[in-house]
């Protein structure tokens, strides 16, 4: 990012490759609505390149990145009012009736998954996609988000602890 | 179960959900706008260095002039003192407007890109929906409200300090403001009921420090309640 900053325009390539992929679906799993996805995810990297002159190493770029990312969602959901919205895009498809019992068992389970997964309330979500895309720590979300780092850890536990229950129903 | 047992049977099952992407046209967009704005460090230096070039060329120009009409000889006097004080204001407002039309331009860059995107979808989910020489004026059409979107937003920074009347701060205190005195400001909005106010105010705060972590305490006391 430094490097960014400097006018290298490679260093943003390099960086973007690397972080596209977990922040698109860490915003499409948190909001769960594709066009609103994409709209979130192009603005959060517009905020990136617009906060680059303002960029100081406190903090690994990840954590900076999903602090920027954290910050839209809050807003998106506040303007929002916290309402749910349709699962249509991690909503994997129902087993057909010619599918092999222990692949129709998986999907079954990733069903389940899906279904906790949009069903935690928004804290316990965020937390765990923080944990699962970006691979943050308890203390790495708490930096992320303005929680505590007690508070970080509940959530995160809390979310594990409901997906896998859902895994477990099967 | 251990617990990281039952984090990596969870991480697992759901890295099975799925392993999606933006499409290529939003990357295409993104990085576009990256590029545009890694060079753009020079428009603000440009139009300073335009700025006192001009102003220099004036004072010579000034300097040179017959001095026996009174009305010129005036002239100095009007030069010299505001010339600095408009090339400040100059010097800060040009590569604000620049710097507000580049944010303008990469928005509705990007903006449109995901448009198309979105409209190439639905072409290809309901070909017979979408007559073509729609797509592209409705496109068109969105791309304008983004840039007076963009427009409105680049705007609003400058609409925060108006919303200080809660607590006048002094000219000198309103440039220094900190995060954490803007927030207060706010949670101060929100406390006498203008949350309008509030809720443009917080948009600015957003725009000029997307990467500010709001403790906790302070979110709880700026969000509408």
């Amino acid at each position: 990012m430094l490097a960014y900053r400097q006018g290298d325009s490679g260093a943003f390539e390099t960086l973007y490759a690397r972080h596209k992929g977990p922040l698109y679906r860490f915003v499409l799993r948190a909001v769960r609505e594709r066009g609103q996805a994409e709209e979130l995810f192009q603005e959060i990297w517009m905020r990136v390149i617009e906060a680059r002159g303002r960029y100081e190493v406190r903090a690994k770029f990840t954590t900076w990145l999903y602090t920027i990312a954290h910050n839209r969602l809050t807003d998106h959901w506040r303007k929002r009012g916290l309402r749910v919205v349709e699962l249509e895009d991690i909503d994997p498809p129902a087993p057909r009736a010619d599918e092999p019992e222990a692949r129709a068992a998986g999907r079954q389970d990733l069903q389940r998954l899906a279904a906790a997964l949009a069903a935690l309330p928004e804290l316990q979500r965020e937390a765990f996609l923080l944990h699962a895309e970006a691979g943050m720590t308890a203390s790495q979300i708490a930096a992320a988000t303005g929680a505590n780092e007690e508070a970080a850890k509940s959530r995160l536990r809390y979310a594990l602890g409901k997906l896998k229950a859902a895994l477990d129903d099967g | 179960m251990a617990e990281s047992e039952r984090d990596e049977r969870v991480t697992q099952a759901y890295r099975a959900l799925g392993d999606e992407a933006p499409p290529p046209a939003l990357d295409a967009a993104i990085l576009a706008a990256s590029r545009r704005r890694s060079g753009r460090w020079h428009v603000p230096v440009a139009a300073a260095a335009a700025l006192v070039l001009a102003v220099a060329v004036a004072v010579v120009v000034e300097r040179e002039a017959p001095t026996g009409d009174a009305t010129v000889a005036l002239a100095p006097q009007v030069m010299t003192a505001p010339a600095p004080e408009v090339a400040r204001k100059s010097a800060g407002v040009e590569p604000r407007l620049a710097e507000s039309r580049a944010k303008a331009e990469d928005r509705a860059a990007v903006g449109q890109a995901r448009r198309d995107e979105l409209a190439k979808r639905e072409a290809r989910q309901s070909p017979q929906r979408l007559s073509a020489p729609a797509a592209p004026a409705a496109a068109r059409e969105s791309a304008q409200a983004g840039l007076r979107e963009e427009s409105r937003a680049a705007a609003a920074p400058s609409a925060a300090p108006a919303a200080s009347r809660v607590a006048p701060p002094s000219a000198a205190g309103a440039v220094a403001e900190t995060p954490e005195q803007w927030l207060e400001r706010i949670a101060k909005l929100r406390e006498a009921g203008r949350d309008q106010e509030a809720d443009d105010s917080l948009a600015a705060f957003r725009r000029r420090y997307p990467d500010f972590v709001i403790p906790e305490k302070m979110r709880a006391r700026i969000q509408r309640r």
